[in-house]
């Protein structure tokens, strides 16, 4: 499975070259709720789909979450996949 | 909520957003109960609030039928470690304040949806967080008892690219449902139109219908009128006129009359009806008729296919060209057929019907 530094469990498919697509899960589920999707879009975008904050396998926040914990957590995530800002 | 507060944080790293059943402004009091009951989530959680949640989450119909689907959102949330899944419900009742009216406003082009009959993220929520992006449009599908004019063709599609999959729980890509593989019969025979009223008891079908641009649906508001329709087509164009009730039961006892006059006219009318899962038979289920007594008399032939993989056989009787009568044929549809997967043979090739 793969593990960002940080603890954030991930999946990252489709065409390396593709538009980057991020797939945001509810609230107690986990990025297995995409299953069915992913490998549809995934023919046209880079899909990426990762596990909240102490959600599925991704690590217990180290602050009390808030969505400014939740957004900064996709920004290291897409820091740490080296996911640029877009064109 | 988490890519509208990204989207408001790092505003260069997103194109574009999908917001999908998301809330917004509600009543102060209405945010102040929906604050208190994520608060009151309390000792025991997410245990405490499960059941609620499911039925909030998903409509009794669902839940029945996606039985799989429902036990895995259950145990996930189930297997959350407690304190993280209130804090986390407390952020989502309480966050959605700070995202009203953002200062600037989000700029990216934004897609939001949200469902007719979602109670937590209504479609006046979807509106009010569309306003508050620059040049919103607001499109409103018609809901499905309502099928505009143009059939399934006047829905907008997804990118051609993009080969949907039918979703369901356990999809296996190589199998077709029922449904699927009725609609793909039809498709075989040539039928290049069927009147419909769509309901959930054929809802495989009217999904396939979807898919089949070669089919063109023309919704009608009553199966009564559905089954004239197709009479009238039969009669006039020389070919199979298909008709599909949206309902077993009570949307299949509308097609008695125009049935009875295809008889009376040897007119060659395919009716197509759900029935009740084989299990329900003769237990006094939901709209329970005895179709297959219903029909015998106005019908030239009758089939109720108990086994997925003869879902598609019925349709081989569109033409009935070489029976030396011609008349309406019905098929009733068992609902665990028409939702059951099955591997199919190549479909079968037509036969022209005799004038």
């Amino acid at each position: 499975m793969p593990l960002t530094d940080a603890g954030t469990a991930y999946d990252l498919t489709g065409p390396a070259d593709a538009p980057v697509l991020v797939l945001i899960h509810g609230l107690g589920l986990t990025r297995a709720t995409w299953a069915d999707f992913v490998p549809v879009l995934a023919r046209t975008y880079r899909v990426l789909s990762y596990d909240l904050c102490g959600h599925g396998e991704s690590a217990l926040p180290d602050r009390v979450p808030s969505l400014t914990v939740l957004s900064d957590q996709l920004r290291d995530l897409m820091d740490a996949l080296s996911i640029p800002a877009p064109r | 909520m988490i890519n509208r507060r990204f989207a408001m944080d790092h505003p260069d790293r997103c194109e574009g957003l999908v917001i999908l059943n998301s809330p917004h402004e509600r009543s102060p009091e209405a945010q102040r109960l929906v604050e208190e009951r994520a608060a009151a989530t309390g000792a025991g959680r997410p245990a405490a609030t499960i059941a609620e949640t499911l039925e909030r989450w998903f409509t009794p119909g669902f839940r029945a039928s996606n039985v799989k689907t429902v036990d895995w959102v259950r145990d996930t949330v189930l297997s959350n470690d407690p304190d993280n899944y209130t804090k986390h419900r407390q952020v989502l009742a309480s966050g959605v304040v700070e995202l009203i009216r953002p200062e600037p406003p989000i700029a990216q082009p934004t897609l939001v949806m949200t469902c007719e009959n979602d109670t937590g993220s209504t479609p006046a929520m979807s509106r009010g967080i569309g306003a508050e992006i620059d040049g919103a449009e607001d499109h409103r599908p018609a809901p499905a008892t309502s099928w505009p004019a143009g059939g399934a063709a006047a829905f907008p599609r997804p990118d051609p690219q993009v080969s949907w999959p039918y979703l369901s729980e356990g999809l296996n890509h190589d199998k077709l449902t029922g449904g699927q593989a009725a609609v793909e019969a039809l498709k075989a025979e040539k039928v290049g139109h069927v009147f419909g009223l769509i309901g959930s008891a054929t809802m495989e079908m009217f999904d396939a219908l979807y898919d089949a641009s070669e089919i063109q649906l023309i919704g009608v508001h009553d199966e009564r009128t559905g089954t004239h329709m197709a009479d009238g087509y039969a009669r006039m164009s020389g070919q199979a006129g298909v008709v599909l009730a949206g309902q077993n039961g009570p949307g299949a006892t509308n097609l008695v009359t125009g049935l009875g006059q295809a008889k009376a006219a040897y007119s060659p009318v395919v009716s197509i009806a759900g029935s009740l899962a084989s299990s329900h038979v003769y237990r006094d289920a939901f709209q329970e008729v005895d179709q297959q007594a219903l029909f015998t008399p106005i019908t030239e032939d009758l089939d109720r296919d108990q086994r997925r993989s003869r879902a598609r056989d019925g349709a081989r009787g569109v033409p009935r060209g070489d029976d030396p009568r011609r008349g309406p044929v019905q098929l009733n549809l068992p609902r665990d057929v028409l939702s059951a997967q099955a591997e199919f043979d190549a479909f079968q090739t037509p036969k022209p019907i005799a004038a």
